[in-house]
């Protein structure tokens, strides 16, 4: 395997890349190698954002940091196994039908979600607002969850979407509620990954973390959608207990700041408080 | 730029807004080789990828927990590899573990291979023999499609197996939501709110004149839609070509909307319109149906 290589995929997280430091010195080239190689596919998927449209292999090659050869055998292998589609026009790919299936099933399986979407719906229905459960999945946030007001139809940003890390109020709240030491990590191999775009973000940042102490929430506004609101709490959830983060958010209008703080912000609070309730003593394996 | 879901895409180039309306052109369609060109036996297949996704789907079954062991069983991949992919997926939250029953269950990384590319493709499939069906009995084209940012993209389509003639629109295809019929079908079936929040954005990407016309379009067909179930136009996919379209609101999922589109050369164009404006009006109930029960 390159070293490039590796450092890339070093780069997908702190976590993944103290464990894969591990297996490196621990077990045979040939084996870390598959392992890699198996990353690298799963990589290719995840480049694709939850998104339907159809990307080139130059785009695939730019997202991932893989080669031009990888992409093309890993890409050739997804489509054999029904993962990826050759888009209509032959040259570039998209997603096929066979993660929808898998996804459905650990949605069918999950606790969680089933927990979490009555309580959820009663305050995306009284506020008139989305809201939205999501875990972390390396530097993104992942959607587990997501519940509209019955006055919204189109799903912007439904179940499986995801979203980068510092990107979204929903991700400044996990980070936040990490563990010191994580947290730099997690900022460091988010500064990494944004280059130069990486002071402006890393302020904004902050300035969440600051309302977060003091308040125990953050807000953003139109920062990974234009004319999008969001107002995020990080919450534990389940015995041993897993950060997640929830949000409420709203299309097309921003409330002041009196209504966040004074309605809005203590109604998403109180509703983080019954999911913790309601999960408490919840096997978090089961999520 | 557009403004919806349009976060990620500001990054890369901007949206192209060049396209006011579609040229479609009734084409012939060219005999389909092999899907795409490439023989099946000249993939090489690489092995560990092969494996680790076929542990994935080893959680397809009746099982929602299985041991490595089990994993063996359903994969026949060799005990060995089966603890180190088991042990990679869980690393990468793809799997979980649970120390109690010494197994493992799907965990929420699973998403991330397509859930929400795919989530309205269940409504997707099921409609396709429905528009098949369609398509053959009526000779025309039939296609679903549904809201990306601000244009339509194209979910599904069926040809007619009577007629060699196809409009020229695949599967992936876009257009802007604001001049395509089966756009208008949609926005018809939206709640007011979220119409309008959505026309005030789109009223940016086109000329004043070019949008007043379509606005015009847009509350015909609205009109249409609430008057008949379906709005019909002609001449917006080329001269000759009628364009019926439903709107399809299933519970839970993304807004559609059905569209189909022929050339009624041979029968009074107006009677046309309405028998198939009828027929797709009760297969759009059908498949509402269909849908409903199964997540209802």
């Amino acid at each position: 395997m390159k070293p490039t290589a590796r450092h890339r995929t070093g780069a997908s997280g702190p976590q993944a890349s103290e464990q894969f430091s591990v297996r490196d010195q621990g077990v045979a080239a040939g084996v870390s190698t598959s392992t890699q190689t198996l990353e690298r596919a799963l990589g290719v998927l995840k480049a694709f954002r939850g998104n339907p449209k159809p990307l080139t292999h130059a785009e695939l090659v730019r997202r991932t940091g893989y080669s031009k050869a990888s992409i093309s055998r890993v890409a050739a292998t997804l489509v054999a196994l029904g993962y990826l589609d050759r888009a209509p026009d032959g040259v570039r790919f998209q997603i096929g039908v066979r993660g929808l299936r898998i996804g459905h099933r650990y949605l069918s399986n999950s606790l969680v979600t089933r927990l979490a979407k009555p309580i959820m719906q009663q305050l995306a229905d009284r506020n008139n607002m989305s809201v939205g459960l999501a875990v972390a999945n390396e530097l993104d946030m992942i959607y587990i969850e997501y519940c509209n007001s019955s006055s919204i139809a189109t799903l912007r940003l439904g179940v499986g979407r995801t979203v980068p890390m510092e990107l979204s109020s929903i991700g400044w709240a996990y980070v936040w509620a990490q563990p010191p030491a994580r947290r730099q990590h997690l900022l460091f191999d988010i500064l990494k990954r944004i280059g130069s775009y990486g002071p402006a973000v890393v302020a904004k940042m902050e300035h969440a973390f600051e309302d977060l102490d003091k308040y125990g929430y953050c807000m953003a506004a139109g920062e990974y959608q234009r004319d999008t609101f969001a107002v995020s709490v990080p919450v534990l959830l389940g015995d041993p207990p897993v950060v997640m983060t929830l949000n409420c958010s709203a299309v097309s209008y921003v409330p002041d700041l009196g209504n966040i703080r004074q309605v809005l912000a203590p109604s998403l609070q109180s509703t983080a408080e019954q999911l913790i309730d309601a999960m408490a003593t919840i096997d978090s394996a089961l999520f | 730029m557009s403004m919806l879901g349009e976060g990620r895409k500001a990054k890369s180039s901007p949206r192209k807004t060049a396209v006011q309306s579609m040229e479609v052109r009734i084409i012939l369609r060219a005999p389909r080789a092999s899907h795409h060109g490439h023989p099946a036996s000249a993939v090489k297949l690489i092995a560990p990828i092969v494996r680790g996704f076929a542990v994935l789907d080893a959680f397809l079954g009746q099982d929602q927990w299985l041991s490595n062991q089990e994993i063996v069983d359903r994969t026949t991949i060799p005990k060995a590899t089966v603890s180190r992919l088991t042990r990679t997926l869980t690393d990468l939250s793809y799997l979980t573990h649970s120390e109690t029953l010494r197994k493992y269950r799907l965990a929420s990384a699973v998403l991330d291979l397509g859930y929400a590319a795919m989530a309205d493709a269940d409504v997707v499939s099921l409609a396709r023999p429905l528009m098949q069906d369609f398509a053959d009995n009526n000779g025309v084209f039939v296609a679903v499609a549904g809201r990306d940012g601000l244009d339509m993209i194209l979910f599904e389509n069926c040809h007619s197996s009577s007629t060699l003639a196809t409009i020229g629109l695949g599967v992936g295809t876009h257009m802007p939501i604001a001049a395509s019929p089966m756009g208008w079908a949609l926005l018809a079936g939206l709640p007011e709110t979220e119409r309008s929040y959505l026309l005030d954005h789109m009223r940016r990407y086109h000329k004043r004149d070019r949008w007043m016309l379509l606005r015009q379009r847009i509350v015909e067909a609205s009109d249409q839609v609430a008057e008949k179930g379906y709005c019909a136009s002609t001449g917006d996919w080329g001269a000759d070509i009628t364009v019926v379209a439903v709107p399809l609101n299933v519970e839970g999922r993304l807004p559609m909307a059905v569209v189909c589109a022929g050339s009624p050369r041979l029968t009074n164009r107006n009677k046309h319109d309405e028998q198939l404006g009828r027929k797709l009006v009760a297969m759009v109930h059908v498949l509402k149906k269909l849908a409903g029960a199964e997540h209802g």
